[in-house]
C-alpha cells in the first residue's frame, strides 16, 4: 500500500473519532443517543472494576464457543472437502440451514441450557459453525489435483499426501475460516448475553441501557470493539504468515 | 475407452527416447503407465524386469508439464521432498538437493519460493526433483510445453547436458517435432487414439547436438518422415 493511501486511511480513523467527540458536544447528535467519546472512555476508566469484572465470563464463553465452532467447522470443512460424494449430498442441506436466522433459536436454547454460560456457548458456536465450515470447505475443494498426483508420483503414501500436501495447502483457507468464525463467535456471545443472561459484557451493556446510562452503554461498546479489533489484527497477521501456502 | 492398443516398446539403458503423436493419442497415458500411476487394462509394464504396479520414484523419476512445486517450500526443499517422503535425514537430503540444483543450473536460488521463480526455473527445479533419487529412468511429460520458445531451447540443451552427465534412460513425450528429433536417439510415433506404434525412428545425428544441426538435411529428412505419419493420423 502506498504511503498516501495509508495516511488518508489514518486520517479517516481520526476523523471518525473526532466526530464521535465533537458532534454530541455541539448538540448535532443527542447525548442520550451517542455520548461524546471522552465520556464513554471516562465511564470505562471510572467503573473499570465492573467492566473488567464482566470480562472473564464473556471471554470464557467466547473461548469455548470458538473452539467448538472453529475446530468443528474447519474439521467438517476438511472432511467434506475431501469427499465429493458427501459434499454433493450434504452441501445443499447445510446451505439451507445457513438461511435460517439462528437468533430465533436463542429463546429455545435458554430453555435447554439455562441462563448461564452454556446457552451463550451453544448459540455462538452454532451461529458461527456453518460460515466457518463453508469457508474452510471452499479452500479444500479448490486444492489442485495435480499437486496430489505429483506427490503420488514422487512416492507419497495416502497419509503423506494429506499431511504434506492437502493440509498445508488448506492452511490459508483455514485461517480465513478462523478469522470469520472468530468474529461471528464474539458477536454471537455478546448478542446472547444481551438477550438473556445474568453476567458478562453483553448483559452489562443491556443493564446500562435500561437505566438510560448512555456513557455506560458506550463504555461497553468500546470494550467489544477492542475485542473484535484485537482478534482481527491477530488473524490478519496470521493470514500474512501463511500467504506463502497459497498456490504460486 | 481404449487409449493405447498393443503398444510394444523396449527401451535399452541410457537411451533417450521421445514419443510423439497426434493430440489425444495416449502419449500421456503411456507415460503414466510407465510411471506406475495407472494400471493397464491388459498387458504389463516392466522396469528392470519388475512390474510397475505402483509409483517407484527411486527407479523412475517423473517430470510433468507443469512444475507442480509445493508453493510453501523453497526450491531446495521441493527437490528434497521425495527424500523426505522416504525419511532420509534432513542434512543428507538437503545436500543431495543442493547438488541437483547445481546440476540443473540453479545454484544460488535454493532458498527461493516457487512464486519467486520464472517458469523455466520452476521446470529446472522439477527436473532436479525428478533426478534427486538418482533413478535409472526419467519420464518427462511435455516438460517444456508451457514455456516460451527460447526458454524451451535453452532447457533442451540443458537437458542433453544433464543427460550426458548422468546417462539416464529418458522417455520424453512432446508434440514438438523439432524437440523430438533434436533431443532423441530414437523417436516413437504413435497413431491417433487408440495409440499404436506407427513408426520407430532412429535418429542418427551426431552428438553433442548443436543448433546448426536443425537446419541440416538429415534433420529435415527425419522430421519430414515423422510429420508424414502425424499428418495422415490427424486427417483420419
Amino acid at each position: 500500500m502506498t504511503r498516501g493511501l495509508r495516511a488518508s486511511q489514518a486520517a479517516l480513523y481520526v476523523a471518525i473519532l473526532v466526530a464521535w467527540e465533537v458532534l454530541p458536544r455541539a448538540g448535532v447528535v443527542p447525548r442520550l443517543f451517542v455520548p461524546p467519546l471522552s465520556e464513554a472512555l471516562g465511564t470505562l476508566v471510572r467503573e473499570r472494576a465492573e467492566y473488567l469484572g464482566s470480562l472473564p465470563t464473556t471471554l470464557g464463553e467466547i473461548l469455548v464457543a470458538y473452539a467448538i465452532a472453529c475446530g468443528g467447522g474447519i474439521l467438517a470443512g476438511q472432511v467434506l472437502g475431501g469427499s465429493p460424494t458427501a459434499r454433493r449430498m450434504l452441501l445443499p442441506v447445510i446451505r439451507a440451514g445457513y438461511a435460517v436466522p439462528l437468533v430465533v433459536l436463542y429463546p429455545v436454547m435458554l430453555v435447554w441450557f439455562g441462563l448461564g454460560p452454556e446457552s451463550k456457548i451453544a448459540f455462538a458456536a452454532i451461529y458461527a459453525f456453518i460460515p466457518t465450515m463453508l469457508t474452510a470447505l471452499a479452500g479444500v475443494a479448490a486444492l489442485s489435483p495435480a499437486l496430489a498426483e505429483t506427490a503420488r508420483a514422487l512416492g507419497a503414501t495416502r497419509a503423506q499426501q494429506i499431511l504434506y500436501v492437502a493440509l498445508p495447502a488448506s492452511l490459508p483457507s483455514s485461517v480465513a475460516a478462523l478469522r470469520l468464525g472468530g468474529a461471528l463467535v464474539i458477536v454471537g456471545v455478546i448478542v446472547a448475553e444481551m438477550l438473556g443472561a445474568g453476567a458478562g459484557l453483553g448483559f452489562l451493556i443491556t443493564r446500562q441501557r435500561t437505566m438510560l446510562d448512555s456513557p455506560g452503554v458506550y463504555a461497553g461498546i468500546v470494550l467489544v470493539l477492542a475485542m473484535t479489533g484485537l482478534h482481527e489484527a491477530l488473524l490478519r497477521r496470521l493470514e500474512r504468515r501463511v500467504a506463502a501456502y497459497r498456490a504460486a | 475407452m481404449l487409449a493405447l492398443d498393443r503398444v510394444d516398446l523396449e527401451v535399452p539403458d541410457g537411451q533417450f527416447v521421445t514419443v510423439v503423436g497426434p493430440s489425444g493419442c495416449g502419449k500421456s497415458t503411456l507415460l503414466s503407465l510407465v510411471a506406475g500411476l495407472r494400471q493397464p487394462s491388459s498387458g504389463v509394464v516392466l522396469c528392470d524386469g519388475e512390474p510397475m504396479t505402483a509409483p517407484k520414484p527411486r527407479k523412475v523419476g517423473v517430470v510433468f508439464q507443469e512444475a507442480n512445486l509445493l508453493p510453501w517450500l523453497s526450491a531446495v526443499d521441493n527437490v528434497a521432498f521425495p527424500l523426505k517422503l522416504r525419511r532420509v535425514p534432513r542434512r543428507e537430503r538437503l545436500d543431495a538437493a543442493r547438488r541437483m540444483l547445481e546440476l540443473t543450473g540453479l545454484a544460488g536460488a535454493e532458498d527461493r519460493l516457487p512464486h519467486q521463480l520464472s517458469g523455466g526455473m520452476k521446470q529446472r527445479v522439477a527436473i532436479a526433483r525428478g533426478l534427486v533419487q538418482n533413478p535409472a529412468v526419467l519420464l518427462m511429460d511435455e516438460p517444456f510445453a508451457s514455456l516460451d520458445e527460447q526458454t524451451r531451447m535453452v532447457l533442451g540443451d540443458e537437458l542433453l547436458r544433464i543427460w550426458s552427465e548422468t546417462r539416464k534412460t529418458v522417455l520424453f513425450v512432446t508434440h514438438s517435432l523439432n524437440e523430438a528429433v533434436y533431443l532423441a536417439d530414437r523417436v516413437v510415433v504413435l497413431s491417433a487414439r487408440p495409440g499404436r506404434v506407427l513408426d520407430d525412428v532412429t535418429v542418427d545425428l551426431p552428438r553433442p547436438r548443436t543448433f546448426a544441426l536443425t537446419s541440416g538435411e538429415r534433420f529435415g529428412v527425419l522430421k519430414d518422415r515423422i510429420w508424414q505419419h502425424i499428418r495422415t493420423a490427424e486427417r483420419r
